[in-house]
């Protein structure tokens, strides 16, 4: 053997024979260009996104170059004036300090309104596009053709377009609604609860929120339990019975909890009451599922355990199955608890109880530090909630994930 | 074998080992009796606060089914066709407001997934070295899933003008709050051992993301992101109670107004529209974590 | 040349490499042996900069590796190969894949993420498999090879980055003779034919005689043993395994006769 350099590369003409291997494996090596099939599909997907923004979306391709046009301008003008106002700056720094702050601050905020915010915005979207072809791909299997790809991505994007054109969105809108959106985020701070009166009716109202919360869940779970055994299988071996049960569950969960409050208050008139029934009607379905789920998925051995000693159908349950589900049924119950704290938040929208109520109130009459302030109260308490339920989740099951 | 042939224990031995029992269970007992207390006292106040009156409530029912009776439409069979005409009579807007609410699910589901899809990975512990990073990325996911959907829709609808774009804007949002705790979960979860063998040849974050750690989340987001689908459908036949697109605005009005037997015409479009849906994810759901195809 | 000076690396208060100083020269074959604990995985990870030193310094040539950050980690990445343990390959990615990924510091990052690889990588990929006879696995799930199969997916991937120096991490620990010998076999070819420096963590004593120009010997993180196979001493052995030196000869390893290796290139 030769003294070899080194170190050498193993692909260097030297050691690496390409020609060989390709001739080895043909198949990796197609002709140059797309096959057929991509090409197709290419074809299609972008026949699809182009349709899609004509037709649809209403972007002709002139109304689109105009747009474009317009944005530079506008970004070559903002560009002009942030200058100006960065060199008076500048001008100002020797003598005038407050001035000179004035003009930087106009200047800085002229180049992120008119320059850094279109730009950023034009980076983006091609930029999410290309993260979404990526993801479709990756569930490609390797060597096989792009073609599905291209189609899902092509179907996937035309529906998007669709859809934005078809619901309004414009780019005027969202920069106009934007820059509202930066206004209200300015007036928020710093979060005020306006009186003494007011925050004590806002602490009533999270204590109300609370006991929704609660109250919904605990009932809806002690609802649920029997009604999950009649639509598990294993349990109770009636087709007929279980098909109907099932329905009922798919049937309560389907209608939110906002519509069940309305209805609710239809009965037991406005208040916080009609919250808890909303949140047990629609909880009750969820829970009827999810404790029916956790029954079918028990293990049987301990049920042919219990039978074997000559127990009854309702000892095994007891005996069987109820000491595998109760960790299960107690970890969704707490999980559901933290979740509902959130929707008890809103039902008050609707004049069901709760801190919904006063959110809506201070949106509607822009009251925005109060705005701040009832968000902030209901963070805190969501927080304290998940923290406290992780907590007792660990100390009952000693786990930390719902199952 | 009669019971009395079992052998007996000394009475002594039994006392003892019975006492030792009783005392090693004491402390459980205790805990779970102070658990039922603190319960019960949490009950009661709760049902103070919330105003609960079961007498009221049972006095009312009568007027919950009276009122599930007045929603429902007067069919007969010999004029069933002209019945449902009657019934669904302003099937052509509720339609296309059911389909404005598919859209805006979709567009919501879609950006928020694509958001929630980039956050997960600066949120994720085991790929991000730099706690300030990790910490930012975390907190912003968990305002935006903590602060309801509707709330942001009302905020929105004050910024942007009525119609969907306040609401796709706000399930968007929430969306990529709620999905980018499940994602980063996922990410959390998966084996390092690719991603060190992959960071060993010099690869960059996006390229070890790309084939280290996407092949191995890939079919549970799909899953997800399927699930929070069916959530947003929901969530977007109520963005109407705030004027932010969708069919909620006329279900409310329905009900407000005690258009009894609409009220039962769009709530059964929407059932049927969210089952059909959860049915149709689900079995999606079934065949992307079934079929884990190769990368 | 790889030169380490006063490496030292601690997790919390003990100190997994301490104060390590060694000169490797190029082209050159190191065993680096000792029990489980030793250091050994850690200097490797130090080397490869999957780690960070607490302390000391490695240069190689006129690079200061300690000081590397962003690209210029990578590309030294790329020229310092590894293999692992564990193979450390992406089971649900196929094999021609997983070994092209060995490529990728040296492609844009906007192609390589949509799977767009040239001809000629490809071409390259499938020259490492086959001659570690994988031609064949090139579009199997990496996870559904056996474990002496992966292992050498995993060397085409490490040769496709075309590196200087080759880390390889107790390669051998989780195969079965005969894969040892195949993959033992695949590093002194690389290391011969190529003048790639090799430096190979070892459990077992008689395949680091065997195969090794030279043996570096770690005990808790210090060097104990600086030197050719043959001037290991039983002695010294003791030292370094706490035991008898003859516990530590794995019996059921077969050692490669020079003259049967020379034909296995042939």
């Amino acid at each position: 053997m030769t003294a070899p350099v080194l170190p050498q590369s193993p692909f260097s003409d030297r050691h690496f024979d390409r020609a060989a291997i390709m001739a080895r494996y043909p198949g990796e090596f197609p002709a140059a260009g797309f096959a057929p099939a991509t090409a197709l599909a290419a074809l299609v997907a972008i026949g699809g996104i182009v349709a899609s923004l004509v037709i649809v979306a209403g972007v002709t391709p002139g109304a689109f170059g105009l747009a474009v046009i317009a944005a530079g301008q506008s970004i070559v003008g903002g560009l002009g004036e942030a200058g100006q106002a960065l060199a008076a700056a500048a001008a100002l720094f020797a003598g005038d300090l407050s001035a000179a702050g004035g003009a930087l601050a106009s200047g800085l905020g002229t180049l992120i309104t008119r320059v850094a915010a279109p730009l950023g915005f034009a980076a983006v979207v091609p930029f999410m596009l290309y993260v979404l072809f990526v993801v479709v791909d990756a569930f490609r299997a390797s060597g096989s053709s792009r073609a599905l790809t291209l189609l899902i991505f092509g179907v996937l994007v035309s529906l998007l377009i669709v859809g934005l054109g078809v619901m309004g969105f414009s780019i005027a809108r969202i920069a106009a609604g934007m820059s509202q959106l930066g206004v209200f985020a300015k007036l928020m701070l710093p979060p005020d609860w306006g009186s003494s009166g007011k925050l004590a009716l806002y602490l009533h109202a999270l204590g109300e929120t609370l006991a929704i919360a609660f109250l919904g869940t605990l009932i809806a779970a002690t609802l649920a339990f029997p009604f999950g055994f009649l639509a598990a299988r294993n349990a109770v071996p009636v087709w007929l019975l279980r098909f109907v049960t099932r329905r009922t569950f798919d049937t309560l969960r389907g209608v939110d909890t906002l519509i069940w409050a309305l209805i609710w208050i239809n009965v037991v008139g406005l208040g916080p009451f009609a919250g808890v029934l909303a949140i047990v009607s629609s909880d009750f379905g969820a829970f009827g599922k999810l404790f029916s789920e956790a029954i079918e998925t028990a293990d049987r051995k301990p049920v042919e355990g219990v039978l074997s000693t000559g127990g009854s159908r309702l000892h095994a349950v007891r005996f069987g199955i109820l000491p595998q589900i109760l960790p299960v049924i107690l970890s969704q119950v707490l999980y559901y608890f933290e979740s509902n704290t959130r929707s008890a938040t809103i039902i008050g929208i609707v004049g069901a109880g709760g801190i919904g109520l006063h959110l809506s109130e201070s949106i509607r009459t822009l009251e925005w530090q109060q705005v701040s302030f009832l968000v902030l109260m209901v963070l805190v308490t969501v927080a304290v909630i998940d923290t406290l339920s992780q907590r007792l989740r660990f100390a009952i099951i000693g786990e930390r994930r719902a199952v | 074998m009669r019971a009395d042939t079992l052998p007996r224990l000394d009475p002594t031995v039994r006392d003892r080992l019975e006492r030792g029992y009783l005392y090693a269970t004491a402390a459980r007992r205790r805990r779970m009796l102070v658990g039922f207390g603190l319960l019960v006292v949490s009950i009661l106040l709760a049902g103070w606060i919330a105003e609960v009156q079961p007498a009221k409530f049972f006095a009312n029912f009568g007027s919950f089914t009276k009122y599930i009776h007045d929603i429902l439409p007067v069919l007969h069979l010999d004029a069933a066709d002209t019945g449902i005409a009657e019934w669904y009579w302003g099937w052509k807007r509720w339609l296309r407001l059911l389909g404005e609410t598919l859209l805006i699910a979709y567009v919501g589901t879609l950006v928020g997934a694509l958001g929630a899809f980039l956050l997960s990975f600066l949120a994720a512990g085991n790929l991000v070295r730099s706690p300030g990073l990790r910490f930012a990325a975390r907190r912003f996911l968990e305002f935006c899933r903590t602060v309801p959907e509707i709330v942001f829709a009302l905020i929105f609808v004050v910024a942007f003008g009525l119609g969907p774009v306040p609401g796709v804007l706000a399930i968007a949002i929430h969306t990529m709050g709620a999905l980018g705790k499940l994602f980063s979960e996922v990410v959390e979860n998966i084996d390092m051992k690719p991603v060190e063998g992959l960071v060993s040849t010099g690869a960059g974050f996006v390229e070890t993301v790309r084939f280290a750690v996407l092949p191995q989340v890939m079919t549970n987001y799909a899953s997800y992101m399927l699930l929070r689908f069916e959530v947003n459908v929901r969530g977007a036949a109520i963005m109407g109670y705030v004027g932010a697109g969708g069919i909620g605005q006329d279900l409310l009005e329905a009900i407000r107004k005690f258009y009894y037997t609409d009220v039962s015409a769009i709530l059964l479009m929407i059932i049927i529209t969210v089952v059909a849906i959860d049915m149709l994810t689900e079995t999606l759901r079934h065949r992307v974590l079934g079929a884990e195809g190769a990368r | 040349m790889l030169v380490i000076e006063g490496l030292t690396r601690r997790f919390g208060t003990k100190a997994a490499v301490d104060d390590v100083s060694l000169e490797i020269p190029a082209g050159s074959f190191v065993g680096v042996i000792g029990r489980s604990g030793a250091g050994k995985s850690t200097l490797l990870r130090l080397i490869n900069r999957l780690n960070d030193p607490t302390a000391g310094r490695i240069r190689f040539g006129d690079r200061d590796v300690t000081a590397l950050g962003g690209a210029a980690l990578r590309a030294w990445r790329a020229d310092c190969a590894m293999i692992f343990q564990q193979f450390n390959l992406v089971g649900r990615l196929d094999v021609l894949t997983n070994v092209l990924l060995g490529r990728l510091n040296k492609v844009s990052t906007g192609t390589s993420v949509l799977r767009l690889w040239s001809a000629d990588d490809r071409a390259i990929a499938l020259s490492a498999l086959d001659s570690f006879d994988m031609g064949s696995f090139a579009h199997q799930r990496a996870e559904s090879l056996s474990g002496g199969q992966q292992q050498r997916v995993a060397i085409a991937r490490a040769l496709v980055q075309e590196p200087k120096i080759l880390l390889a991490d107790e390669p051998i620990a989780s195969l079965d003779p005969r894969n040892t010998k195949l993959v033992m076999d695949a590093l002194q070819r690389i290391n011969k034919e190529f003048g790639i420096t090799v430096l190979c963590n070892l459990h077992s004593l008689d395949l680091a005689r065997a195969y090794c120009d030279r043996l570096v010997g770690m005990a808790a993180g210090k060097v104990v043993f600086d030197g050719r196979g043959f001037d290991l001493t039983d002695d010294v052995a003791r030292r370094l395994y706490g035991l008898e030196a003859g516990d530590v000869v794995d019996e059921t390893v077969p050692t490669a006769p020079v003259a049967a290796r020379e034909k296995a290139f042939a």
